[in-house]
């Protein structure tokens, strides 16, 4: 049985690539769901199941930052594993995101190995804490 | 521009590149700079906060469609190529402008980045973006890129 996984990007080709990062890494996945802003990931987050989802926080309209914190007021952040996938925020905002919530960041560009070692340490599959 | 910045920029410029697109770019001189073969495209990507200015990339549309079939895994005569190009010059701008500023920002300051914005670029503004001394030229597999860092207010540490 494989996670269903939202990938949130305003890039089509980043969220193309997540899910050939995905497949070639060999993380099963049942459903990969794509939205373009936070505002579209909010809304299929609350209207259908995901276990993981890989978050830009750089997009036009809700930002990474402000879907994160939708998510916490909503309480999905305890159910749903949400992984930060981007090139900005200093590490002081990326600790303050991990405080909410947030499982793992990602520094974009991303490398296969680098996404299942995540995974793994984010769905529980090692006992690792997340990087 | 500051050389500090100067030498970060084309650093992580080439840096991202290769890990992007697994494309390799060579810094050259503007007048070494190979000639654009139709379209070229610039992508900007604004910021403000503690460093405040933009990054800008400029490509040839061929280079754009060719970093799009490398990143994806196609061959550049792939339709997807062509179709996903200009997003891929968008996403790289965001991916070298976020590394970028996050290396020359203090620690612990804030930065605000926008999302990206992608310009198709007139002959005339190719020409005087390559003649600005704020631009560095790469040549990549044969193709032009230029990289332009604007600081307004610099609070470098790199």
């Amino acid at each position: 049985m494989g996670y269903n996984v939202l990938a949130v990007d305003d890039s089509s080709t980043v969220r193309a690539v997540i899910a050939k990062a995905l497949r070639v890494s060999g993380v099963e996945v049942s459903r990969f769901g794509e939205a373009s802003s936070g505002d579209e990931a909010l809304r299929m987050l609350h209207e259908e199941g995901f276990d993981l989802v890989f978050c830009d926080l750089n997009m036009p309209g809700m930002t990474g930052f402000e879907l994160v914190e939708a998510l916490r007021r909503d309480g999905l952040l305890e159910s749903v594993a949400v992984v930060v996938v981007s090139s900005i925020g200093s590490s002081a905002a990326l600790a303050d995101l991990k405080s909410k919530g947030v499982r793992a960041c990602l520094k974009k560009p991303l490398r296969p190995e680098t996404l299942r070692r995540v995974v793994e340490q984010v769905m529980g599959v090692t006992d690792e804490s997340a990087s | 521009m500051n050389p500090q910045v100067n030498s970060a920029a084309s650093r992580v410029f080439s840096k991202v590149l290769a890990e992007f697109a697994f494309l390799f770019g060579d810094a050259v001189a503007p007048g070494e700079l190979p000639a654009c073969d139709g379209h070229g495209y610039l992508a900007c990507l604004p910021f403000r906060g503690a460093l405040e200015g933009s990054v800008a990339i400029v490509v040839s549309e061929t280079l754009a469609v060719e970093m799009a079939a490398s990143t994806l895994g196609r061959e550049p005569g792939d339709p997807e190529a062509a179709q996903r190009a200009q997003d891929v010059v968008r996403e790289l701008a965001s991916i070298i402008g976020g590394q970028l500023v996050t290396a020359l920002a203090e620690p612990g300051t804030d930065v605000e980045f926008s999302p990206p914005v992608l310009f198709a670029l007139q002959d005339e503004d190719w020409e005087r973006l390559r003649q600005d001394s704020q631009t560095q030229c790469f040549d990549v597999n044969a193709h032009p890129a230029m990289l332009r860092v604007v600081l307004n207010r610099e609070g470098v540490s790199a």
